[in-house]
């Protein structure tokens, strides 16, 4: 959940898996992250802040998205508070999304992206693929099959 | 999240920084407090303390951000009206966003108390304990507020600041200036004289807001750390750090806004659709604002700013508790003597216990409590310091080298901080410092 944002994530970071998913026609992004296994918290996440129709929408998009293990290290209550408070949810959230399709020889050339939110995300691919401070393991979701 | 993580030691040369004891202590997940039972009895104590007059201070500055507001003679903006004695804490209490403390919600019982005989125990009306000074000084919260207000421009920390100088900001403050003085061509006529001026005075209710809501939820925090201490299952230094980290992360998500009401209209100066959380618009521009920065204390020592006594640039101010020499603060009646002063009536009968039988016993019980107070606050900095490095950088345990060293340089730049000669660091590191 924390990939986004140098200054602006109230969340831990140290996410084993971060998949980038990237828009493509068909299946969108959200079909792709309910369609993994992995992604059930993000998907439930994205619903409750309404954000499931921005994600459907031409974009492109490119998400940076927290695992299910990743919301699970999250102190307790960090989640319950941001559902109760949808606003704050969708910003955290759009921590998480860069317009474009963006692939990870891209990403690496670029060094920094801005998010959907304003908030540069540093990557940084010295060793390995690092968004932010989270580790990518599972780069590019495409059609639900990795890329 | 931060449970006992073993040292890196084996992965990383020892570090050389002036602090290199405590950086390491950071590493293994230790506060910049040792961890001694005295520490955890005083800092404890003190949370406690501060939590009743802070459950007085956060419903005093929502009341005046939301009902008071640009009222041109307040003078009885420290008269809490019962609605908001009653307003339900959202961490506390049965109907709790999220229970932080297994208290109640409404106003604390000894809060209660002290609010109806004050410090000279009698029953009398309200206007003479205000008079007296034998009530709760506000003055400090309001200090700490302006702090913020201050030094909101170059934090870097939020999106809150700027806002205040949107133009969907100016727009909305227009709205409810005109709404709370309707009907008055006095004010309305020096509104259009001086609209920058009333605006400005909007931006500091926004803050009145900011802090109250930032309150609103250390009090049931420091409250439910004082009853895990007082059962026995809070028993070490690092275990309220941690208990302080999950709280930040646990709480970042609080909407943060600026709402006005005028009769029963609410005016929206700043909307919870803003987005605006409480971890980075409200706490870290705190900590920020005031445990480092501040402004010289006014009234106990001369400063020529000539002679660059005084730092050129705001963000080398170094006058906030981290910094401060509590004896000339303890005598001089400044707000940081006040928030002593408050804290003086809500102490638990060990911290009593403990103040006698040290130094000057009760005379100098408020500088004593003032030095406690400064070793608490190190203790809840170094949980915005580890809070910020889970968020930022690396896990503790984390097995590469490369991520560890990271956290080293994270930790090293923190402390460089208190560095400088003011710095209480090093005292608070000895237990002989009262």
């Amino acid at each position: 959940m924390i990939v986004g944002a140098r200054h602006a994530v109230p969340l831990p970071a140290n996410y084993s898996i971060q998949p980038t998913l990237n828009h493509t026609p068909m299946p969108d992004i959200v079909d792709i992250a309910v369609g993994a296994d992995n992604f059930k918290t993000l998907v439930t996440a994205v619903q409750a802040a309404g954000l499931v129709e921005t994600l459907k929408s031409p974009g492109p998009f490119t998400v940076f998205a927290p695992t299910d293990e990743a919301f699970a290290k999250l102190p307790a209550g960090t989640i319950q508070t941001l559902v109760q408070n949808i606003p704050q949810l969708t910003r955290i959230l759009t921590y998480h999304v860069v317009a474009g399709k963006l692939t990870q020889a891209e990403l690496a050339k670029l060094g920094v992206v801005t998010s959907i939110e304003g908030s540069p995300i540093p990557i940084d691919t010295t060793e390995g693929f690092e968004v932010k401070n989270a580790t990518v393991v599972a780069a590019e979701y495409r059609s639900g099959q990795l890329a | 999240m931060t449970q006992t993580i073993s040292p890196p030691s084996q992965t990383l040369p020892p570090s050389t920084h002036e602090f290199a004891e405590i950086i390491h202590r950071l590493e293994a997940g230790g506060s910049m407090l040792p961890d001694t039972p005295e520490n955890l009895m005083q800092i404890i104590g003190i949370y406690k303390a501060y939590a009743v007059p802070m459950d007085f201070y956060w419903r005093d500055l929502l009341y005046i951000a939301e009902r008071v507001f640009l009222n041109p003679l307040p003078a009885f903006k420290y008269f809490l009206p019962q609605e908001y004695l009653d307003l339900p804490n959202h961490y506390a209490g049965d109907g709790a966003d999220l229970r932080v403390w297994r208290g109640r919600a409404t106003a604390h019982p000894e809060l209660l108390e002290f609010m109806e005989k004050g410090e000279m125990n009698r029953r009398m009306p309200k206007l003479l304990h205000h008079l007296w000074h034998d009530r709760i000084n506000m003055e400090f919260a309001e200090e700490c507020m302006r702090s913020m207000l201050w030094h909101g421009r170059d934090m870097g920390w939020g999106k809150f600041d700027a806002y205040l100088d949107s133009e969907e900001y100016k727009t909305n403050a227009d709205r409810a200036i005109r709404a709370y003085f309707k009907g008055n061509p006095a004010m309305l006529g020096l509104y259009a004289l001086f609209p920058e001026m009333f605006l400005e005075q909007v931006r500091e209710m926004s803050y009145y807001s900011n802090l109250g809501l930032f309150w609103e939820v250390m009090a049931p925090v420091f409250f439910e750390m004082s009853d895990r201490y007082d059962e026995g299952s809070m028993t070490t230094v690092p275990e309220a750090m941690d208990f302080l980290v999950n709280g930040i992360f646990a709480i970042a998500g609080r909407p943060i806004y600026h709402h006005v009401y005028v009769g029963d209209e609410c005016y929206e100066i700043i909307p919870k659709s803003k987005g605006f959380t409480w971890l980075y618009e409200a706490a870290l521009p705190y900590v920020e604002a005031v445990f480092y920065r501040t402004s010289p204390f006014r009234g106990t020592k001369s400063y020529n700013a000539q002679a660059k006594q005084v730092p050129d640039d705001q963000k080398d101010f170094h006058y906030g508790i981290l910094y401060a020499d509590v004896f000339p603060v303890g005598t001089a009646g400044i707000p940081p003597t006040l928030l002593m002063q408050d804290m003086l009536h809500f102490l638990p009968p060990y911290l009593v216990d403990y103040y006698k039988q040290r130094c000057r016993g009760e005379d100098d019980m408020l500088i004593q409590l003032g030095i406690t107070f400064q070793r608490s606050m190190y203790n809840v900095t170094s949980a915005v310091i580890q809070a910020l490095r889970t968020a930022l950088l690396y896990p503790l345990d984390d097995p590469n080298p490369r991520h560890l060293m990271a956290n080293r340089r994270f930790f090293e730049a923190q402390l460089d901080r208190f560095k400088r000669p003011e710095a209480r660091l090093r005292d608070v590191q000895r237990q002989e410092y009262r």
